[in-house]
């Protein structure tokens, strides 16, 4: 149930489950979600999609392409694409997680608690 | 001791003899030309001079008594002397008493003139030594004749007296110092002197057989019998024949090495030389020698020789084994950098055969263009530090080949600090290189297997843990009236991803009983098309969720004595892996029996497997992954291709990139078929 006004945020998840129970999650919080199974995707909806995302939640490692190669073809995108906000959901601490753009960073098995503080920092 | 030195005496007198012998005839010789002085000034002293040269005698003639003293004086060797009574200015006694007194005339045989008036005195001084014969005047030539003859032949006696005397003497006296001599040296060698009687058989020994030898002194005069007794018993014959032919041959000198017993029981090895006296006949009558101990000098020689043999076989051994384990030695002599090395080292560089020199530049030429530098300065800085170094650099070889050698050096330095000389070995490490990146990378591989393994275990526990959270704020009071509606889903999920995670561990514990030999087969006869159909079915809907599609082509039972678990492991693993790599396109199995083999195919129309990877995948923790293609443990085809082996049986692809991938399983059927 999106809160009208809300700028929606972009998840980047391979695992459809972990995909889908978060949307559903996020959606019943009232945040409008995107969503993408892999960098590729993720790159599409941002160029082509009407809005801009107001945070990207980012899963590293994916088929096709992965969290960190995406991060870098980001940078190659308009100002502000590149300015938006990522929180990576990683296991391990990576290169990715250092990464300019990257604001803040969850463990998996995720804590929704946690998650909602950071989509709540940057969604309103 | 005794009887060598009545050997002495016994041997010189023969040399004496014939020394007086020599003496007796050469006597006359030193007597002649026999001159006598004549004292006189009377007229008849003509007559006198010529019957003196007519017995061959050579005169002198003086007339007055001090021209005689002043003659005798001189030390004018005369045989006699005639004196006149009547001299003018001495009396005939004063002058004979003056003649007395010289030391040439006190013994001198006189003849008196005497005148036909003249008092005819019977005494003379020096009468008890020399005789004193009166000539009467006129003088009566045959009487003359007579007197003189008398006076010189007494002279003549005397002299050969005192040559005799002398010549004792000096025989006397150099005997005595032989035997000192011989004396000494028998006490001061340690050598064993012996003297044999031949005839007798006895034998004398020096006191070297109780010093050095230790036998009591009353054996000091034994007999050849303990001599040959106490030859080593295995030296006797040969000793003993040696002697045989020495004594019936003409040889005078012998030696002969053998074992003497000491009295303790030891045997001295010794060296005997002797020497063997013959009469005239030629017939050995005595026999001298001398017998060394040598065991001392032979035991050092041994011990020499064997030193010498451990040193030499050391060496042998040191080269047999630098050569085995590919070793080279090498030195360089700091001051001009000249470089010593053994055989070994140059073959470690590619020279079959060694080169003529070898410098730091040729060593430097030999080096990887990328590595020369890293070993010059290692030796380099070794030589500043006076310390030592290893590294390791690949060389070229000359016919091109790129091998690893590993060399190790230390700085050796002189008594100021200086550093004088570089040590060290060389050898080869291809193989320890080959090794090392073989273990770097499995080591790369596991660490790359537990990040996935973390990554692949991460995910569904992930999926679960968000499903129970989710689940939970479902039911909670102020949760979203259609919240409640996704939880069967949400269970359904979290079934599905605990199974997962279920598989995952399974094939974790595949690999370490494969790893250790343990996975065993239970083997029972079913029917693959049967089993494949199965499986195909149970994973239809996972398949379908992934938008793919499964086909199965089978035209009739494939019976078959298999283990039904790992096969339907091996099924489900090729599917899993067609799904997940078959980008969505249709799927498609076939089963096929020939009378002796089962054939399973699972076909894949996804990205496809480079030619290079195809072996690759079938290993452990391998996958074609990469970012863009995570998925799996890497230990899917590598748990396939091993049960596979365990029943016998193969598997194989065949695949392009972008043409999809066919696997390939043939498995013998174990028992005959229907």
């Amino acid at each position: 149930m999106a809160s009208p006004g809300r700028r929606p945020l972009l998840l980047v998840e391979d695992e459809p489950d972990i995909r889908n129970s978060l949307r559903d999650l996020l959606a019943d919080a009232g945040y409008p979600v995107l969503t993408a199974a892999n960098g590729r995707e993720a790159l599409e909806c941002l160029r082509t999609g009407a809005e801009r995302p107001a945070l990207i939640l980012l899963d590293l490692m994916m088929p096709v392409m992965g969290g960190s190669t995406f991060l870098e073809r980001l940078e190659q995108e308009p100002d502000d694409l590149v300015a938006i906000p990522v929180v990576v959901l990683s296991a391990a601490k990576d290169a990715a997680t250092r990464h300019p753009a990257t604001v803040g960073r969850i463990e998996k098995p995720i804590d929704l608690d946690e998650l909602l503080d950071w989509v709540r920092r940057y969604c309103g | 001791m005794k009887r060598l030195a009545r050997f002495h005496l016994r041997l010189e007198p023969r040399k004496a003899g014939l020394a007086r012998g020599a003496a007796l005839d050469e006597r006359p010789a030193d007597l002649e030309p026999l001159k006598v002085l004549i004292v006189s000034d009377r007229p008849d002293v003509e007559e006198l001079v010529r019957l003196h040269r007519e017995m061959g005698i050579v005169p002198t003639v003086v007339t007055t008594g001090y021209q005689a003293v002043k003659m005798l004086a001189c030390g004018d060797d005369y045989a006699a002397a005639v004196v006149d009574v009547r001299l003018p200015a001495m009396t005939n006694l004063a002058l004979v008493a003056l003649i007395r007194n010289c030391e040439h005339g006190r013994n001198l045989p006189l003849g008196i003139l005497l005148g036909p008036g003249d008092e005819r005195r019977v005494s003379f001084p020096g009468q008890e030594n020399a005789p004193v014969e009166l000539i009467r005047q006129p003088l009566e030539p045959d009487r003359v004749r007579g007197k003189l003859k008398w006076l010189i032949e007494h002279e003549r006696r005397q002299r050969a007296l005192l040559l005799e005397r002398a010549e004792r003497h000096r025989l006397e006296t150099a005997l005595r110092q032989s035997e000192l001599r011989y004396r000494m040296v028998g006490a001061a060698t340690r050598d064993l002197l012996y003297d044999w009687d031949t005839l007798t058989n006895a034998v004398e020994w020096n006191r070297a057989l109780c010093d050095e030898y230790g036998y009591p002194e009353d054996i000091l005069e034994s007999d050849f019998g303990f001599w040959y007794e106490h030859i080593h018993p295995e030296d006797r014959g040969r000793v003993s024949a040696a002697l045989d032919r020495l004594l019936g041959g003409p040889e005078s000198r012998w030696e002969a090495t053998y074992r003497f017993r000491r009295a303790d029981g030891s045997y001295a090895e010794v060296v005997d030389r002797g020497y063997v006296l013959r009469d005239s006949a030629g017939k050995a009558v005595r026999m001298f020698g001398a017998i060394q101990d040598q065991s001392a000098q032979r035991q050092a020689e041994r011990t020499l020789r064997e030193r010498e043999e451990r040193f030499r076989r050391g060496q042998e051994r040191l080269q047999r084994a630098t050569r085995a384990a590919r070793v080279g030695v090498w030195e360089i002599d700091l001051p001009d950098w000249s470089i010593w090395r053994d055989e070994q080292h140059d073959r470690l560089f590619g020279h079959e055969a060694p080169l003529p020199e070898w410098t730091r530049e040729t060593l430097l030429a030999h080096v990887h263009p990328d590595d020369r530098e890293r070993v010059r300065a290692d030796q380099d800085r070794a030589i500043l530090e006076r310390g030592s170094y290893a590294h390791e650099f690949r060389v070229l070889w000359p016919d091109g080949s790129v091998h690893w050698l590993a060399s190790a050096g230390r700085t050796e330095c002189d008594a100021e600090g200086r550093a004088v000389k570089i040590i060290g070995t060389v050898r080869d490490a291809t193989d320890t290189k080959a090794i090392e990146s073989e273990l770097r990378e499995a080591v790369r591989a596991r660490d790359e297997f537990l990040s996935i393994a973390s990554h692949e275990l991460k995910t569904p526990l992930t999926a679960i843990s968000l499903q129970a959270q989710i689940i939970r704020r479902a039911t909670q009071p102020n949760a979203p009236a259609n919240a409640i509606d996704r939880v069967p889903l949400l269970v359904d999920q979290m079934d599905r991803q605990v199974r997962r995670l279920a598989r995952l561990v399974d094939d974790m514990l595949d690999i370490s009983r494969l790893a250790l030999g343990k996975l065993a087969l239970h083997l029972e006869t079913f029917d693959l098309t049967e089993l494949a159909r199965e499986v195909i079915e149970r994973m239809a809907p996972e398949i379908m969720a992934i938008g793919s599609t499964l086909s199965l082509d089978a035209e009739e039972p494939v019976i078959g004595h298999w283990d039904r678990f790992r096969i339907d492991q091996v099924l489900v693993n090729l599917l899993t892996n067609a799904a997940r790599y078959g980008e969505g396109n249709p799927i498609e199995v076939t089963v096929r029996g020939s009378p002796t083999q089962a054939r399973l195919t699972v076909r894949d129309r996804g990205r496809g497997i480079a030619h290079e990877d195809q072996e690759r995948i079938f290993q452990r923790f391998e996958r074609v992954a990469s970012e863009a293609t995570p998925g799996g443990l890497g230990l899917g085809l590598f748990i396939v291709r091993q049960i596979l082996e365990l029943h016998e049986g193969s598997i194989r692809v065949e695949s392009a990139l972008g043409q999809g991938s066919l696997f390939i399983v043939e498995l013998p059927r174990g028992v005959p078929g229907p």
